[in-house]
């Protein structure tokens, strides 16, 4: 297998060797990519309708579908999502003067404006628009290619001007409002997040985002809305009339005259009363109105909006009180509302957390400086400690105490020494690498800046651990010098 | 860092050279390391004792600093040779004991130069101010900077200065302040 090089800063040197060795259509950067040609014209009047899966024009209706007025509870749901990521605080880790560097490329990300609104952007598309989320990776070199030296900057691209093209060094087109023009972008100089990345290759990396998956629901809800909205209105509902012994030219007169009172009174909100008189007192004058638009048969409001809202948090992949309180304990108690929490942080945001950490480190940052979300609370810590605790025993399950193995017969599966780097590989929380006498296994496991400050000592280990991995001195040799510049260091 | 670690450093070497698990040749580049680095430390620890930076010292005393490395560099051949002929390794670390105690030392000199040549800011005086001494206020450099330069406060008919020097009531006092880059502006 052809060597492939460590991800570098950018993700450009490690994407070419890739490409190259890729079988897709793709990755042959000749072969021209299109975008997706899929149009849809027929809309319905309300505008409530969405266009198929997938177009362009979808993507637009879905942007005017979550802002329509009477969408309470997914303008919310949206909202809750966004305001949660832009309160995420993150954690820049590596050599200083390489962190302070990049931290002020996300903290003035957004030309200035800062990181949280690049987020709450970055998010609302992630959440409305099946393109996703696009973010402008800004840097030196020619613009029509890889950046060149560090990125210097982050900046949201408005989802509407995106497209997307499939191509693995372009992977999308940025038609630029200000001229009209589209403008190739390189994959080093652009960010793209997409929730659901589709399979289908022809629809070229399109998603399927959080509203996509609720549009049926909504609009369900949004006809409830409107209904209700004609009922407490003075206005007439859409329905059939039936009006006994009223001729139609007296029905005519009586509503000629109810607006000529309305406008005299200046109603404009209120309607004043509306007067039938019957022409044959034998025959009282009656009516009667069927109404075209009712609820089904059973319809409860407030199963309806429970229901509404799990379909959104199944929709978010997050718990239902995310983003509306439990009034009752049906659910069960804090055990239960904790895992469920917890499940929810692993699914939908946990995603995004995976998404934007895996970008930032990938695509801005350089090796050696690593950057993580701290999101860490008191229930993420209780559940690592338990994990913890099952790794610390399974691992102990190996080892056999000396004064256990009784004259040879129980012999210790694992030495003492391998015992220590299992503990120090599996739980590092607890067993950290300093407490090794030595690294057995070949993993590299410091940065920069704790070698730096490790003591005079580090350098003549590592010769000697050199000297013991090319089989010129024995593990006792090892073990023995190790203990012995121990017992230097604290004389 | 300190003599401490340096010493548990050398001391590391020898155990290792002296055992068979270090090479000669390891044992060598061990050393050189470990001295290179430590007396580096201790000088940078005694001229900080007079408030001189890492990134302050002249190249009188960065010269003073290699020669000490180097002087050092020269007798560990020497101790290799007693590393393998020796029997004991407590008599190796007690030949050691000299090595370490050119940490001291050199921390020692380091002090005695930077003591020698502090830093020193021009600090305006109670008068009328010329252009030149204005431009000199708040400089900080080496004092023997100062007097190399022949730049001086209250010298009388001192051609660098606007005011000639006569009635200049400016002084070079004292200060811990980082020492100001670049040349000196131009005069008078």
């Amino acid at each position: 297998m052809a060597d492939i090089a460590e991800p570098n800063t950018n993700g450009h040197k490690a994407l070419d060797p890739v490409a190259e060795l890729s079988l897709q259509r793709r990755a042959d950067e000749k072969t021209p990519t299109g975008g997706v040609f899929s149009w849809w014209f027929a809309r319905a009047d309300d505008g409530s309708e969405i266009g198929p899966y997938w177009s362009q024009a979808r993507d637009t209706a879905l942007r005017e579908f979550v802002w329509r007025e009477g969408n309470d509870i997914l303008q919310g749901a949206v909202s809750s999502m966004v305001k949660w990521g832009k309160t995420l605080s993150w954690v820049c880790e590596g050599p200083d003067r390489v962190v302070n560097r990049y931290q002020s490329v996300l903290s003035e990300s957004e030309f200035g404006e800062g990181w949280g609104t690049l987020v709450s952007k970055t998010l609302t598309d992630y959440y409305t628009q099946d393109k996703g989320a696009s973010i402008e990776v800004i840097g030196a070199g020619n613009p029509d290619g890889p950046i060149e030296g560090p990125v210097l900057g982050l900046a949201h691209l408005d989802s509407q001007y995106i497209q997307p093209t499939g191509d693995i060094s372009y992977p999308v087109i940025f038609n630029n409002p200000k001229d009209g023009k589209p403008h190739r972008l390189h994959a080093t100089r652009v960010i793209r997040l997409v929730d659901m990345p589709s399979p289908n290759e022809a629809l070229n990396g399109v998603g399927f985002c959080a509203v996509s998956r609720v549009i049926a629901t909504t609009q369900v809800l949004l006809k409830l809305i409107k209904y209700k909205n004609e009922k407490l209105s003075d206005m007439p509902e859409a329905g059939l009339l039936v009006l006994n012994n009223i001729t139609k030219s007296n029905w005519e007169d009586i509503q000629a005259t109810h607006q000529k009172d309305r406008r005299k009174l200046g109603h404009e909100i209120w309607s004043n009363i509306m007067t039938l008189f019957s022409i044959d007192p034998e025959k009282p004058a009656t009516a009667n109105f069927v109404s075209f638009a009712t609820l089904p048969d059973g319809f409860n409001e407030s199963e309806a909006t429970d229901t509404y809202l799990n379909i959104v948090a199944l929709a978010f992949g997050v718990d239902k009180r995310e983003f509306w309180p439990e009034s009752s304990s049906g659910l069960g108690g804090n055990r239960e509302a904790a895992v469920m929490a917890e499940k929810a942080r692993g699914k939908g945001k946990g995603d995004v957390i995976a998404l934007f950490e895996r970008a930032i480190n990938w695509k801005v940052f350089p090796a050696s400086v690593n950057f993580r979300f701290d999101f860490r609370d008191d229930q993420e810590d209780k559940l690592k400690a338990e994990i913890n605790k099952i790794k610390t025993e399974s691992i102990m399950g190996m080892w056999v105490k000396p004064s256990d193995r009784g004259a040879g017969l129980f012999e210790s599966p694992v030495s003492r020494v391998e015992i220590r780097q299992i503990l120090a590989d599996n739980v590092p929380d607890y067993f950290k690498q300093e407490f090794l006498e030595f690294d057995v296994s070949d993993e590299e496991e410091l940065t920069d800046t704790e070698r730096e400050d490790k003591s005079y000592t580090a350098d003549v280990l590592r010769m000697a651990e050199e000297n013991y991995k090319a089989g010129r001195i024995s593990l006792e040799q090892l073990v023995e010098f190790k203990l012995g510049s121990i017992l230097d260091e604290r004389i | 860092m300190s003599v401490s670690s340096y010493q548990a450093g050398l001391r590391s070497a020898v155990r290792g050279f002296y055992s068979g698990t270090l090479t000669q040749g390891q044992f060598v580049d061990a050393l050189e390391s470990a001295i290179r680095r430590g007396l580096t430390q201790a000088f940078i620890e005694g001229a900080k004792e007079c408030g001189i930076k890492q990134d302050e010292l002249t190249d009188k005393e960065l010269d003073e600093l290699t020669k000490a490395i180097e002087s050092e560099y020269g007798y560990i051949d020497d101790f290799a040779s007693g590393v393998e002929e020796s029997e004991k390794l407590a008599a190796l670390y007690n030949r050691l004991s000299m090595w370490v105690n050119r940490y001291s030392q050199v921390k020692q000199q380091a002090s005695a130069l930077a003591c020698g040549d502090i830093k020193k800011v021009w600090s305006l005086g109670a008068s009328e101010h010329c252009s030149s001494c204005v431009r000199l206020s708040g400089r900080v450099k080496r004092n023997s900077y100062w007097q190399q330069k022949g730049i001086l406060p209250r010298v009388a008919g001192a051609s660098y200065l606007k005011c000639r020097g006569y009635r200049c009531q400016c002084t070079l006092v004292t200060t811990d302040s980082p020492i100001s880059r670049g040349n000196l502006p131009n005069l008078p």
